[in-house]
Parts: structure tokens; C-alpha cells; sequence
């Protein structure tokens, strides 16, 4: 089946060797600054030229909320919605905000949380539209 | 001759839902009421900044424009909820700069019920994803707050039982309804840890300041003078970049756009929070309160919940912080929010403010902060 990135600057599948889906990170060559998705300029310094990299897939609970009413506007979760948690996670020097699929007593800041990526719609055509989330490792889990 | 710039009227519309007003009824309301408060016609004004989020174009000519087709320039302002701040600094530019003698400000909403229309602030992704839901924002914030400093749920509602029943002795507020902390903390969850009765509303609403140099308008004793007002934008891994996709946290924190826009102000006004007698800040949701406490040096950083626990932002504390009420109680509309705090602190500072009065208010500070890390503080003094 056809996958695309819902979002190509934050998810991607170019950046690993093997194609496999990554959050996208980039390294400003100027003042050495990280951050989360492809830009052409610096969010610290504003210098072009940078460098993107796959952020790791393993990240720690940084904080969460849970959102308890369906989200306004064009949201594509599916129904019927039962609250949907949310977090940001940091994965070595960034945060960012992603769905958490997590029981929602089981949420705890520090706890460790692995990337996945799956189908949040299909377009017309059939292609898949890749969404990611974030699952808790298993305990015991090598990366 | 003095360099100052005094707030010579302010009026308001009060806030909440006007289904028989247009917006334009809306605003005319508290554009002629800061007229008459400050004593001039319409035809005195030489230029009108109008700030709104919600209005479409060129909504203030049309707004105005019917006091009289005078042919000033009118225009229309937006920096999410600091709008009325950014409408402000328009006319002190314009009136240091020597080209306007005296201005119209004013602030006017009209917001459809519920949740925003994520599409004016959030790119389509983060809306499929259902990452569009604002109070979430505050809520990660809250619910870090509670694990790295100790603070509790009911520190959070004690802020929004303090605001409810502060505005029960305001008319110009939406709700007007004193809660009880149970009822506080039995109320909906609408993201963890922040319930329904801790939230404000969008809404309806307006507030209008005339201002003008000193020297140049007859300024009358007792006349607040703006010491101070400042905007910025959240810089780079500021934390607080809502809505976001992510942030740096590299190095530890950048500066909050509250501490950074803060430190400005205090310093433009050379007078530090401890001389501040009352304070009206953005209260979008009541962690949102706490977290103003620290950025703008009311109390250290975590000790928030302890400094609204013992009760020192209460009208009678060292630090009455939203006496009217607070967006809380007094709802958001938000390109009015700002210059309805402050049309509340030149109330408070000619000690106008009837039962709610800060007893011998002197000075007073105004903080909004929202969508993209805008932000705004204004101080003002007599």
C-alpha cells in the first residue's frame, strides 16, 4: 500500500538508511543549534545551512495532558473519542508534542516512550497518510 | 514639559454574550464612553488603533467611522492575545513621534461560542492529528509544574475561586458567580489537570483608553500616565512557542516571553513588581495565573501555589492580582482583553472601582499572553 508523511518537515522516511520512518531533527551549522522539523533558516540564529538528522525513536515522558473532548475542526481520530493523551517527549535535546498511546493511568512523567508511525487516514486514491505516536517501552525493551 | 503619555478617558462594553448587538454596537458602546470619560468629541481624536482577532477587514473604520467620517487614520491591529498592547504602542509611537496629539485605543471581539476555530492558528496536520485543543498547551505546562515543584490541584482552583468570586462584585464581567472550591474541583476535566470552572471563555466584549501627551492635552491631576508598555514575541526555546510542534531543550530553558517582555517593562517604568499595587494578568486558565506569580517576579519559581495558598493575591494581599475577576470570570474576547485590564487599573488608580477597590492604588501592571508566545505587559501609575 502507498504511505505518505502527513507532514513531511516533522515525519519522515528519507533521512534512515533504510527508509524507515523517523521525526525529523536538524543541526544548525552556524551556532550548533537543535531542533525539531526541516526549516531552511535557524530557530535560535536565523543562518541558513543546517543539517537534518532522524531524531531517535526512544524518548522520555517530559509532561502530558489528556484531552477530554474531540478535537475541534478537521481532527481524523476516529470515533467515538474517548480522550486522547498527549505529551511532550524528549528524545535526546529536543521535546516534542505527540499523541500518546498509553492507558491513561499508566501516564508518568520520566517514563520511557518509543516512535511509531501509523495510518491516521487514507486519501481517496488509497494512499495511507502516516501519523505518529508514541507507545511505552516494554520493560526489558533493547533498542 | 514631560515626555509622558496619560490615559485622559476609558469606557467599556461589558464582557460576555450580546446576541442582539453587532460588533459594531460592541465597540461604538466603549469608544463613546472613554470619549466622554475623557472629556473630548470624536473630532478631537487625530488617530483610532483598533486591535481585534476575530473581526473582519478594516472592522474598526467600520466600527467608527460612524461617530463621524472625520478622515483620521483608522486601522486594525492583531498579535493574538496581545493585541490591545500592540494597539497601545501604535498610539504611543504615533504621539512620541510627534504626529498625533490624541489617540482612540480600543479592543472589540465578537467570538463564536466554544473552542476556537483551530484553523486561524494551527496548520492542518496538527488539526488532523487533534493536536488543536488550546487549554492542552497550559495543561502540559500545569502538569509539569505539579511534578517539579509540588503543586496541587487545589492550588490551581484557588486561583479560579479566587477570580469567580472577585467578579461577582464587577458588572463588567460574564459570570458573576461566586464557586465553591468542591464545586471547582468536581468540575469537567478538559484537559488534565485543568477543569471547566478553571478556564475562561471566549466572548464578547470591548475597551476603549484616550490617550495623549502630558503636555499637549491638559492632562488633570490624578490622570494615570503609561510608564511602560512593552510586546515581544517568544524567542528561541522560550517553552512556551504554543501551538507547537516541538521545542529545544537543549541547555535548559530560554527566557519566557512573560519574563522577558517583564524585565522590559520594569525597566522602562524603573519600578520593580514590589511596587506594583495591583495586577491584571492573563488568566486563560487558572495554572496559567500561577505561572504569571513567578514570571513577573511576584514569587520565586515553584512557589506559586504557596503564594495564592496563603491568600497574598486576594484584594487585601501584598499582590491583589485580577480583582475584576480575571478572563476566568470576566471571559476572553481577546482583542479586547488588554484594554479591558487596563480601562480596570485606571479605575483602580483614580479609586473608581466601587466595591472592589484596591485601597490606595497607585500603580498597576496589565499582562496578556497567548497564541505564538505574544505577549504584553503595560504599567501605568498616577
Amino acid at each position: 500500500m502507498l504511505q505518505r508523511s502527513l507532514y513531511e518537515p516533522i515525519l519522515t522516511s528519507k533521512l534512515e538508511p533504510d527508509g524507515a520512518w523517523s521525526l525529523v531533527g536538524r543541526r544548525c551549522f552556524a551556532c550548533g543549534a537543535t531542533d525539531v522539523g526541516a526549516s531552511e533558516w535557524c530557530a535560535r540564529c536565523g543562518a541558513t545551512g543546517g543539517e537534518l538528522f532522524a531524531l531517535p525513536t526512544a524518548g522520555v515522558l517530559w509532561s502530558y495532558t489528556i484531552v477530554r473532548h474531540r478535537p475541534p475542526g478537521d481532527c481524523r481520530l476516529p470515533e467515538p473519542f474517548e480522550g486522547l493523551a498527549v505529551g511532550l517527549v524528549e528524545l535526546n535535546g529536543v521535546r516534542v508534542l505527540a499523541p500518546l498511546q498509553v492507558p491513561f493511568g499508566e501516564l508518568e512523567i520520566g517514563m520511557p516512550l518509543s516512535m511509531e508511525v501509523h495510518p491516521l487516514y487514507e486519501e481517496p486514491d488509497g494512499t495511507a497518510v502516516m501519523s505518529f505516536q508514541f507507545r511505552a517501552t516494554p520493560v526489558g525493551a533493547v533498542e | 514639559m514631560s515626555n509622558d503619555i496619560v490615559i485622559c478617558g476609558a469606557g467599556m462594553h461589558a464582557f460576555g454574550r450580546f446576541a442582539a448587538e453587532s460588533y459594531g454596537d460592541i465597540g461604538r458602546v466603549a469608544a463613546v464612553a472613554a470619549l466622554r470619560d475623557a472629556d473630548v468629541s470624536w473630532c478631537d481624536i487625530d488617530a483610532a488603533y483598533v486591535s481585534s482577532m476575530y473581526l473582519p477587514a478594516t472592522s474598526g473604520a467600520r466600527i467608527l467611522k460612524p461617530l463621524g467620517e472625520t478622515g483620521i487614520p483608522i486601522c486594525n491591529v492583531e498579535a493574538a492575545c496581545a493585541s490591545g498592547a500592540v494597539a497601545l504602542l501604535q498610539a504611543i509611537n504615533g504621539i512620541r513621534a510627534g504626529s498625533i496629539r490624541l489617540a482612540l485605543v480600543l479592543g472589540v471581539e465578537k467570538m463564536p461560542r466554544g473552542f476556537m476555530d483551530p484553523g486561524m492558528i494551527y496548520e492542518p496536520w496538527q488539526i488532523q492529528m487533534g493536536l488543536c485543543t488550546n487549554p492542552s498547551y497550559w495543561a502540559l505546562r500545569a502538569r509539569r509544574h505539579m511534578y517539579q515543584f509540588g503543586t496541587t490541584e487545589e492550588h490551581i482552583a484557588r486561583v479560579a475561586y479566587k477570580n469567580h468570586r472577585n467578579s461577582v462584585r464587577n458588572p463588567y464581567a460574564m459570570y458573576r458567580k461566586e464557586f465553591s472550591m468542591e464545586e471547582i474541583l468536581a468540575s469537567t476535566l478538559v484537559c488534565d489537570p485543568i477543569r471547566l470552572l478553571e478556564i475562561c471563555a471566549p466572548n464578547e466584549g470591548a475597551a476603549a483608553v484616550v490617550v495623549g501627551a502630558a503636555d499637549e492635552v491638559n492632562a488633570r491631576e490624578g490622570m494615570p500616565v503609561i510608564a511602560a508598555c512593552v510586546h515581544t514575541v517568544a524567542g528561541y526555546a522560550a517553552d512556551w512557542r504554543g501551538p507547537m510542534a516541538g521545542i529545544s531543550a537543549a541547555g535548559g530553558h530560554g527566557v519566557s516571553p512573560t519574563t522577558a517582555t517583564s524585565r522590559r517593562a520594569y525597566e522602562q517604568a524603573g519600578m520593580g513588581p514590589e511596587e506594583i499595587d495591583c495586577f491584571e494578568v492573563q488568566d486563560t486558565d487558572a495554572f496559567c495565573e500561577l505561572e504569571a506569580y513567578e514570571e513577573l517576579g511576584l514569587c520565586q519559581a515553584g512557589e506559586s501555589g504557596k503564594l495564592v495558598e496563603k491568600g497574598a493575591t486576594e484584594i487585601g494581599g501584598c499582590f491583589p492580582v485580577n480583582v475584576s475577576g480575571g478572563l476566568v470570570s470576566k471571559g476572553e474576547p481577546i482583542g479586547a482583553s488588554h484594554l479591558g485590564q487596563l480601562v480596570e487599573l485606571v479605575w483602580q488608580l483614580r479609586g473608581e472601582a466601587g466595591e472592589r477597590q484596591v485601597r490606595n492604588a497607585k500603580t498597576g501592571l496589565a499582562h496578556v499572553l497567548g497564541v505564538g508566545g505574544n505577549c504584553g505587559v503595560t504599567i501605568i501609575k498616577v
